[in-house]
């Protein structure tokens, strides 16, 4: 199983560049996607969960030409978006149960088992009869995790799917998401760097719809090996620093500024060389395109 | 605090654009309206006049209840949708200013739009006359005080209550869909008011009811003459100022309702559901896998699952309570509907069903509507509106099985609601207990007709929501369709059916006649209508979006994408079937018939005086004789004709040429004396511009033959007619009533002779654009030498006798004026030899249908028997004794007081339902189904109507056929008046005065009305000239005349009358002076003054009891009363203008009523203590009475004798 994107765009009506020219392969496992908000992250997502149309370019599923066989990909698919509805007067079972149906699970008894499964392994077996519009934020997206593991998906695309999770629950999904994406392909879009550096064994970070990278993430780690400083200052000499060093992250805790920077040599001034992290990957490929100073 | 969330509400409204369009919008209604003179206003009413506005005002106020619900429906729960609650409640905001800020802010546009109706209308009077559309004289002065004081009255208060119930619902519910639920419930009672304003007796709970003053305001203008609409301002007193103070206190208090239970707690935090309390999670045992599945879409998989969505789909829309909330009140109205029916003279009928059909289009249809309209927007944009549709849209079903699932759970709703009608109709029939049940008739209307038509609103609803793909526009562009195509049709004259979405042409259900001819055309538009709605569905299945659409381009490349293969195919085919059957209906509608606009109608109306007017007074010789064959053809809607007549100039001049009129006749020719002769077309109309392929010349039917040698007076010649009448398939509204499959009733197809005037324009206004004078009179005065030996019903003979044989279908039975003396059968057909050896009047019809026939006699007085027939639908069998007995008393009574009938039968048959109204030909009746048959007359306190109609008809063999009316101004007075007078004689006979009230008070509010809407002048009654003042004034002033000098000696005055003219074969006839003279013979001095008031002035009273109080003497049971009446008279002129009568010294009625009581039969009597006629001059009395006996009622002309413009306050309980 492999999933070819190459050369996709999209534009929309705006001007906004939401793909540019965007060129992509992922392997069967966990493929993650960063980006910050904005980056055309969902819109990638969609375009290849047969959602969205693209202005030009391919995307492949094993021979199945996605932009047009819709049909055949949505049958392979397992997709959780971002911002979701339920039908709030009815129960997660039944509505798994009809998922269910419509992702070709035919036989009645089949059905029942799986979701009894399913809602056992997202935590909901005791709520399963309760109206989904009872259901909390962290509920709600565990029926969302279930409905996108119906059907044997080979596909499985999960556009933020931690988002108002508790770290209990994040653990579980991706212990189950790790044992499904054995055998599937798993595109995973976050903003939280560590996940991705756990979880996927690819990834990619797009920033204003143009890929910056794509591989794996010690390959990212590793070219970074030796190259982040540190240095603490006061936040009024930001000014300072600005011109003359690589600023990739910063962050202030009282009044202090933690700078962090990308150098191929010392640079002096007082900074510190530091044990490079997935995050100061993913920040230094973003400062290329947007700034990184958050003052 | 309130001045902020004000002003930032004001601020709010002032940005969106939709503030400027509704202000536009109704702007331009108001424009429009005004401008183009489309207005409620009789031609002798300005535009522009008080009532008008009012009027105008009223319905538009009530329409801008969309506007006030979409403005005061959103500024509470804008916080609620955006969510604002979270920091809003953090702001230093009192729950007062928040509330106050947020209705007022809002409200203030309301009123404010509201204006934009004065506007309209003030610049729509401007423009109308300036540009030419209304004619500058229908254009009254504009007085500011005329805008403001409807507005002030009427509008605002509609605005305020409308938008206090939908700010007070959304601040209750905390949702917006409850605004559809609170429109319905405004418009329910409003209908519930529509409804009950068709009965006399609910006039003053429908003042009340009526929630926008729209039925109040048209009870308290109805008897408005057109000169007081153009001056006087809508009086606001009494139950109209009720009814503005009862329902604004609703709003008010409403408001207040919601104010108090208004909390900030409630509305933002307080939870409709609780939500589960999430417990920590604990680790769970770990399931290795997940079960293995079978996942296959093979098969008919797909079909399965569209059948399990659509049924989700159903469900869904069934399960909501909104719907379940419309639906009620959809079943409430169709519930009353069938329990009550048509009303006449507050007699209902039993539930027929096909009455009931008829009554589920009165209110429920209107529901369906609105559900169908609303639901299907909803269920199409379901997935998104909840935003389910991310998740949905990637699931694996195709396009169809979403796009189906859709359409087929919103056909099954339409199943549901076409069932409906048919579970409650069979409920109320049976609780009736009536069961006869038509169950063809309900299958055949329900799931045939009403059902293919719900599909119809639900395709287009379907395709635009597709298409537009926006929840609100989508409603909008709906919405505005529909209305559009209803404008366009009531306003803008056009109806050419093949046009408009849905429409087909109207048909009625009979007993006697199902659905008849009208099945074809209306299958066959459902059928086109379908196909076409197919071809939307298709066409918005192209562009049916899934997942996100970023641009038009894009949606427009994808569809195109998808317009191949199959769908391609299907959308042809379709188009093929659409146009096909679009081209049947036209050659129907517009080549085998004639369509003619309203427009080209009136054209050729112009055309024929502009033409032939020349010809009006040339002579034409008179028919003495007639002999005719002709032949019913039911099945093939046809009638042929071969008819020989023996003309004779009758006339002092040479008649060189013979003058035919065929209209409503195929095809005629004329054999004269033998041999055939030459006809000149003198009238050649344009093409219909809708008849492409009809010929260019359109040839009327006016026929001119020249003579081959010319009639001199006194000469006589045998013509000889053969004509065809039939109706070829079918035209674009309901039309060939008379010759149908059962029922048919035929003027025969005798052409007429000479101009016919009345065909005539008669709108002075219309005659004015097509450049013809004014016609200010029907007929030439009473004097007229012509019109004195000329007959009002037919022109072309004086009496004559005729001889007809007439042969219909097998099964049917043909009935004519006459005797029968033969009837045979020949090659499966029966035929009758009718003979009619009394000369009568030149004026019959034939009639065949499959009758029952119930027979009696009656007794001339002289004690000639009478045969007695009545021909009736075999299930109509309740009241023929009711008919029967009429006949019977009448023959009894009329033939004693008025002179011997003149034949020795009398028939009554019934025809279908196409048309309401009983005639009278020579000793035979025709009496609609509708009319009386399946009436329920077991309220013994209602009035037989059935009887009074008998009664009437058979009074007009002396009133019309002993006497004939001459074709003079004010004659049909002869015939008319005195057939209703009689009738009510006869009847107050059988069934006593009390049972009369009720008729009288119909035929005074009748008269008063139908003055009210005069168009051109009212006419004093020896000059009447309408229906109203024939019928209604004439048995009202001869039942006041009867009251003053005795039922006796009018009958004496009436016997003479008769006697001079009765059977009089040649002229001079009579005319309405030649009655008044024989009346006035018998008026005595004293009451002289009622006579010319009554029929040589408009005259009306304005009688009104003040107070009535009631002390016992002392005497036992004795009491005394004492009535303070207050009385005035006014003679009115020909616009309406009243004068207060100089002199007044009138013998009015005072009557002292103690408790009603019933006899046996359970009737009710009003028992009177006392009732005597006072000399009463204008202005107050005072009236001192004693009686024996409790009294209870008491007041001034109790009984409603005198032509009284408000009846209703003459009588007050003590």
């Amino acid at each position: 199983m492999q999933l070819i994107i190459s050369s996709l765009s999209k534009t929309y009506p705006n001007g906004v560049k939401a793909l540019n020219n965007v060129s992509l392969t992922v392997n069967q496992g966990m493929f993650g996607l960063l980006g910050p908000n904005g980056a055309g992250k969902s819109s990638l997502m969609r375009t290849i969960a047969t959602l969205q149309e693209a202005d030009s370019g391919t995307v492949t599923l094993d021979g199945i030409d996605v932009l047009h066989q819709k049909q055949e990909v949505r049958q392979l698919l397992g997709y959780l978006p971002q911002d979701f509805g339920i039908y709030p007067r009815i129960s997660a079972e039944q509505m798994l149960g009809h998922i269910a149906r419509l992702k070709g699970i035919g036989k009645k008894s089949e059905r029942k088992e799986l979701v009894s499964a399913l809602l056992e392994k997202v935590n909901l077996a005791k709520d399963k009869r309760k109206n989904l519009g009872t259901y909390s934020g962290g509920m709600k997206q565990r029926f969302g995790i279930a409905q996108a593991l119906i059907g044997n998906p080979k596909l499985i695309i999960v556009d933020e799917p931690t988002a108002g999770l508790d770290p209990t629950e994040r653990n579980r999904f991706y212990n189950l998401l790790s044992q499904i994406g054995e055998n599937t392909i798993v595109i995973l879009s976050t903003h939280i760097v560590e996940d991705v550096r756990t979880l996927c064994s690819d990834m990619a970070i797009i920033c204003q719809g143009e890929l910056l990278y794509t591989g794996g993430p010690d390959a990212a780690l590793s070219e970074l090996d030796g190259k982040i400083y540190s240095k603490t200052i006061h936040k009024d000499e930001i000014y300072l620093y600005r011109e003359d060093h690589k600023i990739i992250s910063t962050q202030l805790k009282g009044g202090q500024l933690n700078l962090r920077t990308i150098s191929d040599t010392d640079p002096g001034y007082g900074f510190v060389q530091v044990p490079a992290g997935l995050e100061d990957f993913y920040f230094s490929r973003i400062a290329e395109k947007a700034d990184v100073v958050t003052l | 605090m309130f001045w902020q969330i004000f002003t930032f509400e004001i601020s709010y409204r002032l940005k969106r654009p939709a503030t400027y369009l509704y202000f536009i919008a109704f702007f331009a209604i108001g424009l429009l309206c005004f401008s183009s003179g489309s207005t409620p206003a009789t031609e002798k009413v300005y535009h522009n006049s008080p009532v008008v506005l009012a009027q105008f005002m009223a319905i538009f106020s009530m329409v801008m209840m969309l506007v006030c619900s979409a403005i005061m429906g959103v500024p509470l729960y804008r916080d609620i949708e955006h969510n604002t609650s979270g920091y809003y409640l953090s702001y230093p905001v009192s729950e007062n200013g928040y509330f106050w800020g947020r209705y007022l802010g809002s409200f203030i546009f309301v009123v404010l739009i509201g204006t934009s109706l004065m506007f309209g209308a003030y610049f729509g009077s401007l423009l109308g006359p300036a540009f030419g559309w209304v004619p500058a004289k229908r254009i009254g002065p504009n007085h500011l005080v005329n805008y403001l004081q409807p507005y002030l009255c009427i509008a605002v208060p509609n605005l305020f209550l409308a938008s206090s119930v939908f700010f007070g619902l959304v601040a209750i519910t905390r949702t917006v869909k409850v605004i559809y639920a609170g429109s319905v419930l405004l418009f329910i009672a409003y209908l519930l008011s529509n409804f009950l304003v068709s009965d006399l007796e609910n006039k003053d709970l429908v003042r009340l009811l009526d929630p926008f003053a729209v039925n109040t305001l048209d009870l308290e203008i109805r008897f408005f003459t057109p000169a007081e609409r153009n001056t006087l301002l809508v009086p606001v007193k009494g139950l109209f100022l009720y009814n503005r103070l009862i329902w604004s206190g609703i709003g008010l208090l409403l408001l207040l309702v919601t104010r108090f239970t208004f909390s900030f707690r409630n509305f933002f935090g307080g939870k409709l559901r609780k939500k589960i309390v999430e417990e920590v999670a604990v680790g769970k045992t770990y399931i290795a896998r997940l079960p293995p599945v079978s996942i296959s879409f093979a098969g008919g998989y797909y079909r399965k699952v569209m059948l399990n969505m659509a049924k989700i789909e159903y469900l869904n829309i069934t399960k909501d309570v909104y719907f379940r909330a419309i639906l009620l009140g959809g079943v409430v109205f169709l519930v009353i509907d069938y329990w009550i029916g048509d009303l006449t003279y507050s007699v209902g009928t039993y539930p027929l069903t096909v009455n009931l059909m008829a009554y589920k289009s009165y209110n429920y249809m209107l529901f369906i509507f609105i559900i169908l309209i609303f639901y299907t927007g909803e269920t199409i944009h379901r997935d998104k509106t909840t935003r389910f549709a991310t998740i949905n849209d990637a699931l694996p079903m195709p396009d169809w099985v979403l796009y189906g699932s859709k359409l087929l759970g919103l056909s099954a709703l339409a199943l549901l609601l076409s069932t409906v009608p048919l579970v409650f109709g069979l409920l109320v029939q049976l609780f009736k207990g009536f069961t006869d049940f038509n169950f063809p008739v309900y299958f055949t209307e329900l799931y045939l007709i009403t059902f293919p038509q719900m599909i119809q609103m639900i395709v287009l609803s379907f395709a635009v929501h597709v298409l537009v793909n926006n929840k609100f526009a989508g409603h909008a562009v709906g919405i505005l369709i529909w209305v559009l195509m209803f404008m366009l049709r009531n306003y803008g004259e056009m109806n050419y059916n093949l046009f408009f979405f849905s429409y087909a042409p109207g048909y009625t259900w009979s007993d006697m006649d199902g659905i008849g001819h009208m099945a074809k055309p209306v299958f066959w538009f459902n059928f086109y209508w379908l196909l076409f709605g197919g071809l939307l569905l298709v066409i918005a299945a192209a562009f049916y979006t899934r997942g996100i659409v970023t641009s038009a381009k894009e949606r427009l490349a994808v569809a195109r994408a998808r317009f191949h293969g199959a769908i391609r195919i299907v959308a042809l085919t379709l188009l093929v079937g659409f146009l096909s059957a679009g081209a049947y209906i036209y050659y129907n509608v517009s080549y085998l018939n004639n369509y003619l606009t309203s427009r080209e109608s009136e054209e050729r109306q112009a055309t024929y005086e502009k033409t032939l007017k020349k010809y009006e007074n040339l002579e034409q010789p008179k028919i003495t004789s007639l002999k005719m064959n002709t032949d019913i053809f039911p099945e093939e809607r046809k009638v042929l004709l071969k008819a020989w007549l023996k003309v004779v100039n009758k006339s002092p001049v040479i008649i060189p040429a013979l003058h035919l009129d065929g209209t409503g006749i195929e095809s005629y020719e004329v054999i004269y004396n033998g041999k055939a002769i030459r006809a000149n077309y003198p009238l050649i109309y344009k093409r219909g511009k809708f008849n492409l392929f009809r010929p260019a010349n359109d040839t009327a039917k006016y026929r001119i033959y020249q003579l081959p040698a010319p009639l001199k007076p006194g000469d006589s010649a045998l013509v000889e007619i053969n004509s065809v009448s039939a109706y070829r398939g079918f035209t674009n509204e309901m039309s060939g009533t008379d010759i149908v499959y059962n029922g048919t009733f035929f003027a025969v197809g005798l052409p007429s002779m000479g101009y016919n005037p009345d065909g005539e324009l008669i709108s002075d206004e219309k005659r004015k654009k097509h450049k013809l004078p004014e016609k200010k009179d029907e007929y030439p005065p009473q004097n007229d030498p012509k019109g004195i030996r000329t007959l009002l019903f037919n022109d072309d003979a004086n009496l004559l006798t005729y001889d007809i044989t007439v042969s219909t279908s097998g099964d049917q039975t043909a009935v004519a004026p006459g005797s029968l003396e033969k009837k045979w059968q020949k090659d499966g057909r029966n035929y009758y030899h009718y003979v009619e050896d009394i000369p009568v009047d030149l004026f019959f019809d034939v009639v065949s249908a499959r009758y029952s026939v119930k027979r009696a006699q009656a007794t001339n007085y002289g004690r000639t028997p009478i045969d007695l027939e009545l021909y009736y639908q075999a299930n109509h069998s309740k009241n023929t004794d009711r008919f029967l007995g009429a006949y019977k008393d009448g023959i009894g009574y009329f033939s004693k007081t008025y002179g011997p009938f003149q034949f020795k039968q009398m028939r009554l048959l019934e025809f279908p339902k196409y048309r309401a109204f009983a005639q009278s030909f020579p000793n035979t009746v025709s009496y609609a189904e509708g009319f009386g048959w399946t009436a329920d007359f077991s309220d013994v306190n209602k009035f037989d109507y059935g009887y009074f109609v008998t009664a009437h008809e058979l009074a007009h063999q002396w009133w019309g056929h002993q006497v004939q009316p001459n074709r003079t101004r004010g004659s049909n007075l002869v015939s008319e008046s005195l057939a209703e007078y009689t009738a009510l004689m006869l009847t107050q006979r059988k069934y006593g005065k009390d049972n009369m009230k009720r008729f009288l008070k119909d035929e005074l509010d009748r008269y008063l009305s139908g003055r009210a809407n005069e168009s051109k002048k009212e006419n004093v009654f020896v000059n009447c000239n309408r229906p109203y003042q024939w019928y209604n004034k004439g048995s009202l002033i001869l039942y006041g005349l009867q009251d003053l000098i005795g039922a006796d000696t009018l009958n004496k005055a009436l016997r003479e009358f008769r006697d001079e003219y009765a059977g009089r074969t040649e002229p001079p006839f009579a005319g309405s002076k030649d009655l008044y003279r024989h009346i006035e013979k018998h008026v005595p001095d004293s009451v002289r003054y009622f006579l010319d008031d009554t029929w040589n002035k408009i005259t009306l009273y304005e009688n009104k009891v003040l107070s009535v109080t009631s002390k016992p003497t002392g005497k036992k049971d004795e009491y005394k009363v004492t009535l303070k009446v207050s009385t005035r008279k006014f003679y009115a002129d020909s616009a309406g203008n009243e004068k207060p009568a100089a002199r007044m010294n009138d013998y009015i009625d005072i009557g002292i009523f103690a408790a009603e009581s019933k006899d046996k039969t359970g009737r009710t009597l009003t028992v009177p203590l006392a009732l005597k006629k006072y000399k009463l001059t204008a202005g107050t009395h005072t009236i001192e009475v004693i009686v024996k006996g409790k009294p209870v009622k008491a007041g001034i002309d109790p009984y409603v004798k005198l032509i009284d413009r408000i009846p209703d306050d003459n009588v007050s309980d003590i």
